[in-house]
């Protein structure tokens, strides 16, 4: 499970940047908390700026908090990052792939840097490529790849280690309705599998569909926790865009 | 965890065209193609000057005695007779005259004017004129000696009191050695430069704008094994470029010397032994971890592969200091020089080429570099630990 208490961040703005703001520093995140059991699908939503990219890339280490907790498997994250990050997998809207290797090269890659090795880590490759449905260009170089394909050689990077922890930014972004619904039944397969899963997103079917709880941040705050119907009876809405745009105070007339 | 980290990073880095380019075929075909090509061409102008039919108009006030028939007996000086020029100045800004030479006297001493245009390096075209008026001068001075009653075999110790017999102990290899040291390491640090450039560039910068640096940080590898298998391969592109330079001008020699029979190439082949090779190879590689180290560290500071090689121009102007230095022939290797990066290797490889390199430096050369190269590697892992490497996206 994942536990995030009031976890604060923020960031050094440049010089000219700050003779601008008349600050030298701008609040990314600030008290945000929430948690995510083995099995259940947290929604991480906020307008674009409001902290979500920040507070993933807490959560998947690569930014460090200024304040606040954050326990993944009952595991300090501040304390032991290379203990956590072993069961994060990030999947970042990025795809980030090596574009001059296979698709088997970079998994194998991957899987050697989380210590899977010989039969195992091929054991392990074989098998993503026929659930995930790419066994046809595994031996294919990256950059050869259409977006769809290398999103999902890119899920199969993030879960090569078979991680009990999740974490999506915006990952249906940029994708045709084909691979966006491929993605979603993935995210689907891993909660029923007792994964823990957070993900970011701005498209609120994704959210009905998939969502057990919802943290909404609007300018770096916590402004929402709670499951989707406490979100609807709080708003009146049965709408989940209206419901967003009611809990962020932006309701449209 | 280093080991799949360097050959990750290497299969990478193997797998780019515009690696390949920097780091194996400018290095083979720019070295020879700059030395003897350039050397080439240099040889050819030069020759071409020399063999150039000069025009020159004489502007009598005063006779010199001889000095029309030995202008006259030259075969590569015409005259042009002075009513046919208007302005000799003029004619010789214009291309259509290459000399005025204009006598007059003053007293017992003839001046000798001459107005002319020239801005090649190298051999004057006033070297005709002065070798002509030298024999002119010998001539006179043996006349008026006699004409003062010095005995004719007495007149040559009054021509040339002095004879310099000089007898240098220097080696023919030590020539060249040094003839090659002032310009040779420049090429190769050049060359080990500009590969580190590329590639921790692309390494670095390039994952970080293609995003696979944030998936790597946040994998459970130690960063110390991130930073140092990925400087490895830096280093290791950074050495085959050097050492290709070097090779690429050895083999282009021996071909060279094979194909014209040309002792020049055959006495510029003794400097490069096979133990010469191999000694710069082991010279080269402090180096080439040097300036890997260095250029990782700046790449490390930029968000995109453009901005990585523009902070590596900055930085590799200040490389150029000690590199002049070194080839300015003002420094030696010593104990405090060996402990310099770059002018160190540079100093100790010219040493090498002349035959005169005292092995116990390199020790100095490769602790010393060591020393820097852990410093900057342990300055770049707490970079990426500060999160300043990932925080400016």
């Amino acid at each position: 499970m994942i536990t995030v208490k009031q976890v604060k961040k923020s960031f050094a703005l440049a010089k000219k940047d700050a003779k601008k703001a008349n600050a030298t520093q701008v609040l990314a995140v600030q008290d945000v908390s929430f948690s995510c059991q083995p099995g259940e699908v947290l929604a991480l939503l906020g307008s674009n700026g409001a902290g979500k990219t920040t507070a993933l890339r807490l959560l998947s280490t690569a930014l460090e908090p200024d304040a606040g907790e954050i326990w993944i498997n009952d595991i300090p994250v501040h304390q032991y990052p290379r203990r956590a990050r072993q069961c994060i997998g990030f999947i970042s809207n990025g795809t980030p792939l090596y574009r001059r290797l296979t698709v088997r090269e970079n998994l194998a890659f991957f899987g050697a840097l989380y210590q899977l090795e010989g039969a195992a880590l091929t054991q392990r490759i074989e098998q993503l490529a026929v659930e995930l449905k790419f066994a046809h260009y595994l031996d294919q170089k990256v950059d050869q790849l259409s977006t769809g394909m290398t999103q999902k050689a890119s899920i199969a990077r993030s879960i090569m280690h078979d991680p009990e922890l999740l974490i999506l930014d915006e990952p249906t972004t940029g994708l045709d309705v084909e691979a966006a619904q491929h993605i979603l039944n993935f995210i689907g397969k891993q909660k029923a599998a007792g994964k823990a899963v957070v993900f970011s997103t701005h498209h609120m079917n994704e959210v009905e569909l998939l969502a057990d709880h919802l943290c909404l941040i609007d300018q770096g705050r916590n402004c929402f926790n709670g499951s989707v119907t406490d979100a609807k009876q709080q708003t009146g809405h049965s709408n989940m865009t209206q419901t967003f745009l009611a809990l962020i105070g932006k309701e449209l007339l | 965890m280093i080991g799949t980290l360097f050959f990750k990073e290497l299969r990478e880095m193997l797998r780019d065209r515009k690696h390949l380019l920097v780091t194996i075929l400018l290095p083979i075909l720019v070295t020879p193609l700059m030395m003897f090509g350039v050397g080439a061409l240099q040889a050819s102008a030069q020759q071409e000057r020399d063999q150039e039919v000069l025009r020159y108009t004489l502007i009598e006030n005063i006779t010199l005695p001889g000095l029309r028939d030995q202008l006259a007996e030259n075969p590569r000086l015409d005259e042009v007779a002075l009513e046919t020029i208007g302005n000799t100045q003029e004619a010789i800004t214009q291309g259509e005259l290459d000399f005025a030479i204009q006598i007059s006297r003053d007293n017992d001493q003839y001046q000798v004017d001459v107005d002319y245009k020239d801005t090649a390096i190298g051999q004057s075209k006033l070297a005709r004129i002065r070798a002509i008026l030298d024999t002119l001068a010998d001539d006179i001075i043996a006349d008026r000696l006699n004409h003062i009653g010095v005995e004719q075999n007495k007149v040559d110790a009054f021509l040339a009191p002095i004879v310099l017999r000089d007898n240098n102990l220097a080696s023919r290899q030590e020539n060249i050695g040094q003839a090659l040291g002032s310009f040779l390491p420049f090429l190769i640090v050049i060359w080990m430069i500009s590969s580190a450039i590329a590639i921790s560039s692309d390494l670095v910068a390039g994952e970080k704008e293609r995003g696979t640096l944030e998936t790597l940080i946040i994998s459970p590898v130690p960063l110390m094994d991130m930073v140092v298998g990925k400087w490895l391969v830096i280093t290791l592109a950074a050495w085959f470029a050097g050492m290709l330079t070097l090779v690429s001008l050895w083999g282009a020699t021996a071909v060279i010397g094979l194909v014209i029979n040309n002792s020049d190439f055959n006495e510029l082949l003794s400097v490069f032994s096979f133990l010469t090779v191999m000694v710069a190879a082991v010279v080269m590689a402090p180096t080439a971890g040097f300036v890997s180290a260095v250029f990782f560290v700046s790449a490390s500071f930029a968000q995109s592969f453009k901005e990585a090689q523009s902070y590596a121009s900055g930085l590799m102007l200040l490389f150029f200091i000690p590199m002049f230095a070194t080839i300015s022939g003002a420094l030696e290797l010593s104990g405090p020089t060996s402990l310099v990066p770059i002018m160190n290797t540079s100093l100790a490889f010219t040493e090498l080429l002349k035959g005169t390199l005292a092995f116990g430096y390199v020790i100095p050369i490769v602790v010393s570099n060591a020393l820097v190269i852990f410093a900057v590697l342990v300055g770049a892992v707490a970079l990426y630990r500060s999160e300043r490497v990932l925080a400016r996206q």
